[in-house]
């Protein structure tokens, strides 16, 4: 009698998720092409190419730009899984931007010193446009100093090496708004 | 003798009722007067509170000003009936979502476009609903579009407003890869102006979206 009791809640979830999925995940989701997208890049002297392939569609296709001060470049990028599926060009650093659980944050204002205490890098919030940063920064050990919109700034230490690409996380302990 | 006495009491009891009267009509508009300053508790300051921070940013800027003591001369209903605080929320709120709903009702329906979570890359449905807003749009060429990228409440404020906009570009791009010659405008509002405010999945998915306005050139 239980067992019965049991099987018939069962066979009603399952049917009550069968019609509610379409509307629980959601239209958007639904019609999305299941593959991820490929994502094809080229370089230019002062942007990055993002193509986006899609399904028996033309590629989207996006440029991030390069900033460059002296002889370091930086870019931002990130914002979607478009972006954030794509890769990029291996330089030393990447600075990632978090605030509160899962929540990425842009508009971020970065400064870099090298262990003289010298300014090298000095980032405004305006070009970090998605939550990634990355930094084509010499070998050697840096300081950090990064402030979310609105937030206390975040220090950190960093020695990079050439060769390999350092992921520094800095997180917020709450999101924005 | 034993008469007097009653009366005594009854003429004391009216004194004092009057008295009571008089000191709590006093007593009424002192409070009123409170109220005005924008006391924290009353229902007048609540309204303030209700409606936003424009109407109590004005209240602040006159907390003593003559339009605060215009309610003086009358009696505490109609101080009531011609409060002035939530007419001037109703000018500060009215005009643009009047507006909007106005502009919104009169134009030719668009469709919605959806997006995926964390994503601004057109679906098929997506592209589909472009496709047949696009033979709208071949029929009023001269319209100016505005399309308006919208996220759900998941996310930092800073990062929807670029992802919102991201989604308006690509509805933008695909419109025009389309073949649509109207003038098109992209803005973001992020997470702001949410169509739905539950927090499930039903509901962030209506507020990802670009929504489509069509301006008929005057």
């Amino acid at each position: 009698m239980k067992q019965s009791n049991v099987r018939r809640v069962v066979v009603s979830v399952t049917a009550c998720l069968v019609l509610v999925s379409p509307y629980a995940f959601g239209a958007g989701d639904e019609g999305h092409s299941k593959t991820a997208p490929m994502v094809r890049m080229t370089t230019s002297n002062d942007s990055l190419e993002l193509q986006i392939a899609e399904d028996g569609g033309t590629p989207i296709k996006e440029t991030i730009p390069i900033h460059r001060v002296g002889s370091i470049r930086y870019f931002s990028a990130g914002i979607g899984l478009e972006e954030r599926s794509a890769h990029y060009p291996a330089f030393p650093l990447k600075l990632v931007f978090v605030a509160g659980p899962k929540a990425y944050l842009s508009q971020v204002s970065v400064t870099i010193t090298d262990t003289e205490g010298k300014v090298r890098l000095q980032i405004p919030p305006k070009q970090v446009t998605g939550p990634w940063l990355f930094i084509d920064l010499p070998p050697g050990n840096y300081d950090i100093s990064a402030q979310g919109p609105g937030k206390a700034s975040i220090k950190e230490h960093v020695t990079l090496s050439a060769k390999q690409t350092k992921t520094i996380y800095l997180r917020w302990k709450e999101e924005t708004a | 003798m034993m008469n007097h006495r009653p009366h005594a009491m009854r003429w004391a009891a009216t004194a004092g009722l009057l008295g009571t009267l008089v000191l709590g009509g006093c007593a009424t508009k002192s409070a009123v007067a409170t109220t005005s300053g924008a006391e924290p508790s009353s229902p007048a300051a609540q309204t303030h509170a209700k409606t936003g921070p424009g109407a109590t940013a004005q209240t602040n800027e006159n907390p003593g000003g003559s339009e605060a003591l215009q309610g003086f001369s009358r009696n505490p209903v109609e101080e009531q009936v011609t409060e002035p605080a939530p007419m001037v929320v109703a000018k500060v709120g009215q005009p643009e979502s009047l507006a909007r709903k106005a502009s919104e009702a009169a134009i030719t329906p668009l469709t919605d476009i959806y997006f995926a979570f964390d994503r601004w890359g057109l679906s098929a449905d997506g592209k589909k609903n472009l496709a047949e807003n696009a033979d709208l749009l071949r029929r009023h060429q001269d319209a100016k579009i505005l399309i308006e990228g919208y996220c759900d409440e998941r996310g930092s404020l800073e990062y929807n407003l670029v992802l919102g906009e991201k989604r308006a570009q690509e509805t933008s791009r695909y419109l025009l890869a389309l073949g649509i010659k109207n003038p098109v405008s992209v803005t973001s509002y992020g997470k702001e102006r949410q169509v739905c405010t539950e927090p499930n999945e039903s509901c962030y998915w209506k507020n990802r979206r670009a929504h489509l306005i069509l301006e008929e050139n005057k």
